[in-house]
């Protein structure tokens, strides 16, 4: 049976079942009176339907009992990991939440533990479990509840541990403490900016209502449940009494789509944020009762009544299964301090505005996103005048390129270019995956698609400084609105899952940037070489991600697998290829091995040469890469020149604010500091830093190795209070946006370290330098120059200090190390030796110091 | 019920499956696993109503096939 068919039998089944039964026939009659085949297909699933009894209503004997016997509270008392049930707080179709406390901590903290149901762990649904937890993992915000821990149970469930929120929904809240207009609207801005750094994780909450939000007694609001809408039904995890059992969806809550079992997007979030706006302002629900079943049919229909007026209408009687909230109108005012006239005064004109445009039928129609509902908000309370008007807002960048066409600035041209580069990307994605013969030609248009695309989200407009992450913004959105086809949805996300990943690269964002690209990585097509090829550059673009965050091992694996691809396939001459050479060579550089960098940095630069000309960026960033190799080997005049060779052509290809013009500034000061010329370099530094700060933010990895660089130099100019600070600055970092063993924290350390020497705190010298050689020795492989570098140091420490015994052996291993490694004349050879002979002198062995001093070069 | 009927049952599935796969899907769900309509709508990211509607087309389907055949009325 054709599906056509099929779905016209489920039809006509549905539409007769509506009728009675013994007009049944006579109705089949009227609806297709040509095809008697069809009346008595649907004629017996008709009889076969009153015939069924209990048939399959129960399921098979063995699992009727395993679910019967399953009692949630079987677990309270038991333990699950290293937590402590207590008790269950509520239950739902996917899994039960658990109180929970962590059994042997000192510190007793109560957590909310969610495991999966037993009998439901299929292959999808642990797949959505695992979702639902690297979504949550993603979301560090101090308004939503947070993801601690996860693991199996011994059982084998899997579980996840949220932060326990134990406070009041915010609806109750508000009353209780008799919260007027504005207070509320000041804890309704918090709740949006929670929902909207949820969205910049791509996360949807897709349940957002009163239940949700919890307030803990300090006043803070703390979202729950996060993006588990989106793969699993919503179970609350906190506040003192026992939770009922949770619905699907909230009607009430539920946006128009929702209802109709449309798309979701992040439209829906300001949907349901706009009824919660309505109930905390007017103390009612735009469509009477939350929770009936008159709500759902409200709500595709006409709009609701303004709050301004609704706030004057006595409140419907409360039935037998409503939520609790006021009574009456009296109470409605006095839990908002105003009298409904007041109230009426407040709420009339923009809050009436702001809230039916959120609440809009058409999710285009409302804010585009959460952020522009709040700032509305913010706008009202500061007396400005708000964003939405009562007609559409219009903030897709289509249509406003569309209106402002004279005036298009380079915001907007972004914008577009980025909707029309992933869609691009998407078609090629899908193009790729049907015709494998023109795959040559298409490959070089994906390519040079992706690299302008790459591009221009690697260089935000500076005037958007600040705004880096609108970029992402606009690239979900323009990924939400693809249409495509089922068929080709695979290769189509997997497109704009790897654009998103390069871009969080960009930012600075790593770990989100590597699940994306992971996500890519399983979902692009390996049919054809071509399609193997992209795979491969996908690897490389994951590997440089992976490589960024620290974990150069891995990187090295992805790199070497992707080179090995390209090989295989005989694409040598290909710009992915050279790519993933590049990467490679600065794993190995990392690591020491600068003869085997600078060939393959070789090899990048002259695939890049010839095939894009000598003028282009990358060609630049190869210039750059083997200039660190040549200063590292301290082929110090040689380094400068293909420094100041790479800053010419970034600073013409785009212009001075440009992460390329900042990044070959660093190291072009770096190399003339090492010549000696530190009053030059440090200029340099500054103006690195300056363009950093500006266009990638103060959180972005790149900014704090330019305040270390900076730093060391300033250690080196005797700016030594100045150096404390910035590394200080760097160290501070830890923990968030900078990893705690990280390379740049070990050499912040060590200029913190050195510069309290010389400004006389010896005990906080020697603790930073300690730290500073432990992680290096952690990081790096065993007899690492670096590492030498670091025990120098510290024996300069000890030797000042008057340690001497202890200060030998670290000053002359390192120095004969480093002499080794580095050759003699490598400034930091030098440095050891000078450390080590200025310990001889201060211990009084003068002919040994005279030794070594001979070893100095000319 | 026989190991035989489920067995039976199984085999009708696998048929339904090829002509409706949602529906063959949320019957493994209600029947094998024991779901409710709520629990099959959020493991298949539908409505509610969708599953009722399609689980009663289902059952009817796999009733008519397992009490032999289309063409006859018991």
């Amino acid at each position: 049976m054709s599906d056509e068919r099929w779905s016209r039998v489920k039809e006509l089944f549905a539409e007769a079942l509506d009728q009675a039964p013994d007009e049944r026939d006579s109705f089949l009659a009227r609806r297709c009176p040509d095809d008697a085949s069809l009346r008595e297909e649907v004629r017996t699933l008709l009889v076969a339907h009153e015939s069924a009894g209990t048939f399959i209503e129960t399921p098979p004997a063995p699992v009727a009992a395993a679910r019967l016997g399953e009692q949630p509270a079987q677990l309270a008392g038991c333990m699950v990991g290293p937590y402590r049930v207590i008790r269950e707080i509520g239950h739902g179709g996917m899994g039960t939440v658990y109180l929970a406390a962590r059994a042997d901590g000192a510190f007793e903290k109560q957590v909310a533990i969610k495991v999966i149901r037993r009998g439901l762990d299929t292959e999808d649904v642990l797949l959505r479990f695992r979702h639902e937890r690297e979504a949550l993992a993603s979301l560090d915000h101090p308004n939503i509840a947070r993801l601690l821990d996860a693991g199996s149970t011994s059982d084998g469930l899997p579980y996840f541990v949220m932060e326990y929120v134990e406070g009041t929904p915010i609806n109750r809240f508000c009353d209780e403490r008799r919260l007027p207009i504005v207070g509320r609207l000041q804890i309704f801005q918090t709740v949006c900016a929670a929902v909207q750094a949820a969205h910049r994780n791509l996360v949807v909450h897709r349940d957002i209502k009163p239940d949700n939000i919890l307030v803990t007694t300090d006043g803070v609001p703390k979202l729950v449940d996060f993006g588990i809408a989106k793969l699993l039904a919503p179970t609350t995890a906190g506040a003192p009494e026992t939770r009922v059992t949770e619905r699907l969806m909230t009607p009430g809550y539920a946006s128009p789509e929702q209802v109709e079992g449309k798309a979701i997007t992040t439209a829906t979030d300001v949907y349901s944020l706009g009824v919660l706006l309505y109930e905390l302002l007017t103390g009612r629900h735009p469509y009477g009762r939350a929770g009936g079943q008159g709500a759902v049919r409200e709500i595709g229909g006409h709009a609701p009544e303004k709050p301004s007026t609704a706030v004057m209408q006595p409140l419907e009687a409360a039935g037998p299964d409503d939520e609790t909230g006021p009574r009456s109108l009296e109470e409605v005012s006095r839990a908002r301090q105003a009298s409904p006239a007041a109230l009426r005064r407040q709420l009339r004109g923009d809050l009436d505005t702001i809230v039916s445009v959120a609440m809009r039928k058409e999710p285009q129609r409302r804010y585009g996103s959460v952020e522009q509902l709040g700032e509305d908000v913010r706008r009202h309370l500061s007396g400005l005048p708000i964003m939405a008007r009562t007609d559409a807002l219009g903030y897709r960048a289509a249509r406003f390129v569309a209106r402002h066409a004279a005036a298009v600035t380079a915001a907007a041209l972004l914008l577009v270019v980025l909707l029309v580069a992933v869609v691009a990307i998407a078609w090629q994605a899908s193009v790729a995956a049907e015709e494998r013969d023109r795959a040559r030609v298409e490959s070089a248009k994906t390519q040079q698609i992706n690299t302008f695309l790459q591009d221009m989200l690697r260089s935000p407009d500076p005037r958007n400084q600040g705004r880096n992450v609108k970029v992402v913004d606009a690239l979900d959105r323009a990924a939400r609105r693809l249409d495509t086809d089922k068929a080709e949805n695979a290769e189509v996300e997997a497109a704009i899952h790897r654009a998103l990943g390069v871009t969080y690269g960009s930012l600075g964002m790593y770990d989100t940037a590597e699940s994306h690209l992971r996500v890519a990585l399983s979902a692009m097509p390996t049919g054809s070489p071509e399609g193997r090829a992209e795979v491969a550059a996908v690897e490389s673009e994951l590997a440089d991600v992976v490589s960024s965050r620290g974990d150069r091992a891995e990187a090295e694996r992805l790199y070497a697998h992707a080179l090995g691809v390209f090989d295989a396939l005989g694409m040598r001459e290909d710009l992915r290829r050279a790519d993933a050479l590049n990467g490679l060579g600065e794993v190995l550089r990392n690591r020491g091995d600068d003869v085997g960098a600078e060939a393959h940095y070789r090899e990048a630069l002259g695939i890049r040469r010839r095939l894009l000309g000598s003028r282009d960026i990358a060609v630049a960033e190869s210039l750059n890469n083997l200039a660190v190799v040549m200063h590292g080997r301290n082929n110090l005049a040689e380094a400068e020149r293909l420094y100041r060779e790479a800053l010419q052509i970034v600073r013409s290809a785009r212009g001075d604010d440009h992460p390329g013009v900042a990044a070959t500034l660093t190291n072009l000061a770096t190399v003339v500091a090492s010549r000696g010329d530190l009053a030059a370099a440090e200029p340099l530094y500054r103006e690195a830093l300056t363009i950093r700060r500006r266009i990638l933010g103060e959180d972005h990895p790149d900014v704090t190795f330019t305040m270390y660089s900076y730093a060391d130099t300033l250690n080196a100019l005797g700016r030594y209070q100045e150096a404390i600070a910035l590394c200080r600055d760097v160290l501070a970092r830890r923990g968030h946006s900078l990893p705690e063993r990280h390379p740049v924290v070990a050499a912040s350390l060590l200029v913190l370290g050195k510069s309290l020497l010389e400004v006389g705190d010896r005990e906080g010298a020697e603790k930073a330098l300690r730290e500073a050689l432990a992680i290096r020795q952690s990081i790096l492989p065993p007899g690492h120059w670096q590492v030498a570098s670091a025990e120098s140091a510290l024996g300069r420490c000890l030797a000042k200090q008057g340690r001497f015994r202890e200060a030998e052996p670290l000053l002359v291993g390192s120095f004969e190390r480093l002499s080794a490694d580095r050759g003699p004349s490598h400034e930091r050879t030098r440095d050891a030796l000078k450390n080590l002979v200025e310990m001889y002198e201060a211990w009084g062995k003068h002919d040994t110091a005279a030794k070594y001093l001979a070893r100095q070069p000319g | 019920m026989e190991l035989d009927d489920v067995l039976q049952i199984d085999e009708a599935l696998a048929a339904l499956a090829a002509l409706d796969p949602l529906e063959a899907r949320i019957v493994e769900l209600r029947y094998f696993g024991g779901l409710t309509i709520e629990e099959s709508a959020e493991a298949l990211s539908v409505s509610p109503a969708t599953v009722k509607r399609e689980w009663r087309t289902a059952r009817a389907w796999l009733y008519r096939r397992l009490s032999g055949g289309s063409s006859r009325v018991r």
